[in-house]
């Protein structure tokens, strides 16, 4: 596996190997360290260096399309969607009988006619036709009131919040599921993200970086059929083996380059569909494409924007959720039905908006919202609690029920069958999110007595009367299973 | 000391790259001999600022890919590439998009204040830039009124223009908020019985909070302006200067400051009374700026990169559509992707990116062949070969790897008797090479 071909390009790394007589120090750091993963590829990569010295300029085939196994019995795949700017949740699954929601938004409400219920209380966005459906058909499972805390209201610290599952953000930080990759180990194609611009923070790992497919073809190195182009495209490919350079920035490239060239003739026939748009539409297809290669895709990430809606929000909304419900339909008319149950496409936000609307017809930046996975694998239903509407913090805002990093532990314990524990630097109560693929769809529960929430003592329906008590022996239930959060985040 | 140090070509030219787009050997050679101090001295000295040109009877759309154009051009053949570079750091840091904005006219204006003010004062460029329609739109300030407070603007003029997070709280935002209500554009106003979107900034008195706000520990009637005075000049200074210098660095020089750096830039930053010229210049004359660490340490955005190709094969933005690749390499000027612009480094790093890069360069590698570059370098030794790649593309510090990589080709692809890809082909090898990727 060709791991090492990904090397991540940190200044610091290399500066720090810079002092004294950088060959030992890197010889004693990787002997003296063995039990640690990073550093047992940072001697992999010393090794192939110094192979590469002995080498010197032999053309040789790629080793890549080797290295790109097939999905073993018991892979699993996630489809990570990230909606940026921060997507407002109340109004993508809407409390359309609750009179607090209408007193809150106000003229900014979903539409009660089309909108498509699906539990008591609980109404999906009338452009989630695609989704509700799916929902029936007990493939969507909905956990709401997901946040973290202390939330303070800035995209850019959130989102890094949210993608790195830390609150260390400087350099060297590392994605929760490019950490996932390299303790799996996944491969070159095992880890992809499918956009027109970098890699996010997401799949970013402590030492390597995944894959970026953009979403058009005509991939450089594809096509070498002219032996004056497949000679040019070797050089590049050469040129990524050596570990030699000064600046890491310009090995960084060169891996990049020769990861590229090495990708492109595996995943070229993804764009034989070649759909104009240059959407979530096109790169989720391309997603399922990339699934049916079958070349040991695990984990994909994509994104799409923007969801940052101060002003005017209800058509743009409406155009992001319509692009969104498009795009899992091309999802999964294009993957094969032999992955369907392989596959789980989860969505995640930096944060909901606030409850109250504001004067422009849009929202501010919020706190907690609603993540949807989405499969024949999950248990479908609600889970989670969606906060009180009423009960908010001092600025207006819901107060998250559940940990952010309580749904990536589920998906990394239950779904990836990894050690959250060692993804995530912290143990993590984990929620009932799957089934066995086949397995009968549970009904859904009514979200206000979900497990998992902080659970209040009276519910609020209709403008604030309360509708029901939870029964003691429940409420326990609910106690023993909320999570307790990891202390120091 | 080392500002009486004698810059080599090396020197030079690594020079250029940081405070420009890259130069030629020429230029490099013209600045040998000189002290680090002189030479920073040449790159420094402006002339007059262009504007970008309008095109009013031309679509919006149009009227955008214009100005994008326009600028690149500016970067790759202006007299001041130091100053225009300085212009896109702004550009970063201010990030305003189009897509919202919807209005080109006002970020050329707001392009035009990046180059002009961005040198001097960053109290007054950030005053100006934030009373600029182009600000106030994007950052909705222009529908912040007292009683119905927006924050966003509030928000990032903090987090992001000045002081950045984790030094300002969530009172503060409030307290900010309400500070710059009544700061607004006319809105739509009745014209001969149409309403029509008006930008012009005005202060709205009316819808200006005037009560009193704790900002800093500070209470009083704070109005917008004056919370950006107390921002750049007055209680914040030193964690403003702190974060525009680091951000800086990282844009000029290379990766994270050592902490003595840092202080040393934010202290000059400081004590020219925060003027942007100050800063680049402190940047530009620190020893580490000229560390052999830093050379080739930093990534080339994509507009650094096509620019640099630009001003490498002389073509225009009208022979060479560039603008049809710039998204796909992920860099849009007058699009940043949010309000945080672009990053750096690691950040342009990516397979997608890669592609982008090399599909730009091998679309249009034929082009070459009707032009002087490159020629005759199918008659050369393999040696002299990748010297004259070398010497096009102004790689001053090749590394054996690349070196050795490109002899090896230009052998195989002699006696494999295709020679006459030999020209194109050389193209794409400069303009992929690791070491073009770099500033």
């Amino acid at each position: 596996m060709p791991h090492s071909t990904r090397k991540k390009s940190t200044s610091q790394g290399r500066r720090s190997s810079k002092k004294g007589d950088p060959e030992v120090g890197d010889i004693l750091r990787s002997l003296s360290v063995a039990n640690d993963g990073a550093s047992a590829i940072r001697r992999r990569r010393f090794l192939q260096g110094s192979l590469a010295l002995g080498g010197a300029t032999a053309l040789g085939p790629s080793i890549f399309a080797d290295s790109a196994e097939a999905l073993g019995a018991d892979d699993r795949i996630l489809v990570a969607v990230y909606m940026a700017g921060g997507n407002d949740g109340l109004n993508t699954i809407a409390p359309l009988d609750s009179g607090a929601y209408f007193d809150a938004r106000k003229t900014l409400t979903i539409d009660e006619a089309t909108a498509h219920q699906i539990a008591p209380n609980r109404y999906l966005h009338p452009m989630l036709g695609g989704i509700a459906q799916r929902y029936r058909d007990g493939e969507v499972a909905i956990v709401e009131g997901v946040g973290f805390p202390d939330d303070d209201h800035s995209h850019f610290s959130s989102i890094k919040t949210w993608m790195s599952a830390s609150r260390y953000h400087g350099p060297g930080a590392s994605g929760w599921l490019g950490r996932y990759m390299e303790q799996a180990r996944l491969g070159d194609l095992g880890a992809v993200n499918v956009g027109d611009s970098g890699v996010p923070l997401l799949m970013v790992g402590r030492d390597s970086v995944a894959t970026g497919l953009p979403s058009d073809g005509n991939l450089f190195g594809a096509d070498v059929t002219d032996k004056w182009e497949h000679e040019l495209v070797n050089v590049f490919t050469e040129m990524s083996k050596g570990d030699a350079r000064d600046s890491a920035m310009a090995e960084g490239w060169a891996k990049q380059l020769g990861t590229a060239i090495d990708a492109a003739g595996v995943v070229n026939p993804i764009y034989a569909d070649n759909q104009e748009e240059r959407n979530l539409i096109r790169r989720l297809g391309l997603a399922a494409n990339l699934i049916n290669l079958d070349v040991g895709a695990r984990v994909i990430s994509t994104s799409f924007q923007t969801f940052d809606t101060h002003d005017d929000q209800a058509a743009d909304h409406a155009a992001r959720l319509k692009e969104f419900d498009d795009a899992v339909t091309r999802f999964y008319s294009n993957l094969k039905p032999k992955f369907r149950n392989r596959v789980v496409i989860m969505t995640f936000s930096e944060f909901g908006r606030r409850v109250a609307a504001n004067d422009s017809r849009g929202t501010d930046h919020g706190t907690a919202g609603p993540m949807m996975m989405i499969g024949p694998a999950v248990k479908a239903g609600f889970h989670g609690k969606l906060p009180s509407l009423k009960s908010l913090d001092e600025r207006g805002d819901m107060k998250h029920t559940v940990d952010f990093r309580e749904v990536y532990a589920t998906v990394l314990d239950q779904w990836l069958r990894a050690d959250h524990a060692q993804v995530l630097g912290g143990s993590f109560t984990t929620l009932d999110l799957f089934g066995k693929p086949g397995d009968a769809v549970r009904a859904p529960e009514l979200p206000d007595n979900a497990n998992g929430g902080g659970v209040p003592d009276e519910l609020t329906r209709d403008g604030g009367a309360p509708v029901s008590r939870i029964p003691a022996e429940i409420k326990k239930a609910a106690q023993t299973v909320r999570p307790k959060l990891a202390s120091g985040f | 000391m080392p500002a009486t140090d004698k810059v080599s070509v090396n020197d030079a030219s690594h020079l250029l790259r940081r405070a420009g787009f890259g130069g030629t050997r020429r230029q490099a050679r013209a600045l040998r001999g000189l002290t680090r101090a002189e030479a920073v001295a040449s790159v420094m000295d402006f002339g007059r600022a262009k504007r970008p040109p309008e095109h009013p009877d031309e679509s919006e759309w149009q009227q955008n890919l214009r100005a994008q154009e326009w600028w690149l051009t500016e970067m790759a053949t202006g007299a001041d590439p130091l100053r225009e570079k300085m212009t896109l750091f702004w550009h970063g840091h201010f990030a305003t998009s189009w897509d919202k904005v919807d209005d080109q006219k006002l970020m050329n204006d707001q392009n035009h204040l990046f180059r002009t003010k961005g040198m001097g004062d960053l109290a007054e460029l950030c005053t100006d830039v934030s009373l600029g329609p182009a600000m106030l739109i994007y950052l909705d300030n222009e529908t912040n009124v007292a009683g119905a407070e927006q924050e966003n603007f509030a928000r990032e003029l903090m987090e992001l223009f000045t002081v950045g997070v984790g030094n300002f709280s969530e009172a503060d935002v409030v307290a900010m908020a309400k500070a710059w209500t009544g700061h607004n554009t006319r809105g739509f106003v009745n014209r001969n019985g149409r309403w029509v979107y008006d930008p012009t900034y005005v202060f709205n008195k009316d819808e200006h909070d005037r009560g009193f706000k704790s900002l800093w520990g500070i209470r009083k009637r704070w109005n917008g302006p004056d919370t950006i005075q107390e921002l750049v000049h007055g209680s914040q200074q030193q964690l403003t200067a702190r974060f525009i210098a680091e951000k800086l660095w990282k844009f000029l020089a290379t990766g994270t400051p050592s902490e003595a750096v840092l202080n040393r830039l934010t202290r000059a930053y400081v004590a020219s009374g925060m003027k942007g010229k100050a800063l680049v210049k402190a940047v530009l004359l620190e020893d580490d700026f000229w560390a052999p660490e830093a050379r080739y340490a930093l990534m080339r955005s994509p507009v650094e990169y096509m620019v640099a190709l630009l001003k490498v094969t002389g073509w225009t933005t009208d022979e060479v559509p560039v603008r049809w690749y710039m998204e796909p390499m992920g860099q849009l000027l007058f699009n940043p992707p949010d309000v945080a612009g672009w990053g750096t480094n690691d950040y342009w790093l990516s397979t997608a990116t890669a592609w982008a890069r090399a599909r730009f360069v091998t679309e249009w590698q034929w082009k070459i062949r009707d032009t002087p570059l490159l020629g005759g370098i199918a008659e050369l030794s393999p040696g002299d070969a990748a010297d004259l790649i070398f010497s096009t593309f102004d790689v001053s510090e090749p590394t054996r790897q690349t070196r050795a990589t490109f002899e090896t080709w230009f052998r195989n692809a002699h006696s494999n008797n295709h020679s006459w890809s030999i020209q194109p082909n050389s193209f794409v090898l400069g303009a992929l090479c690791p070491e073009f990727q770099m500033a």
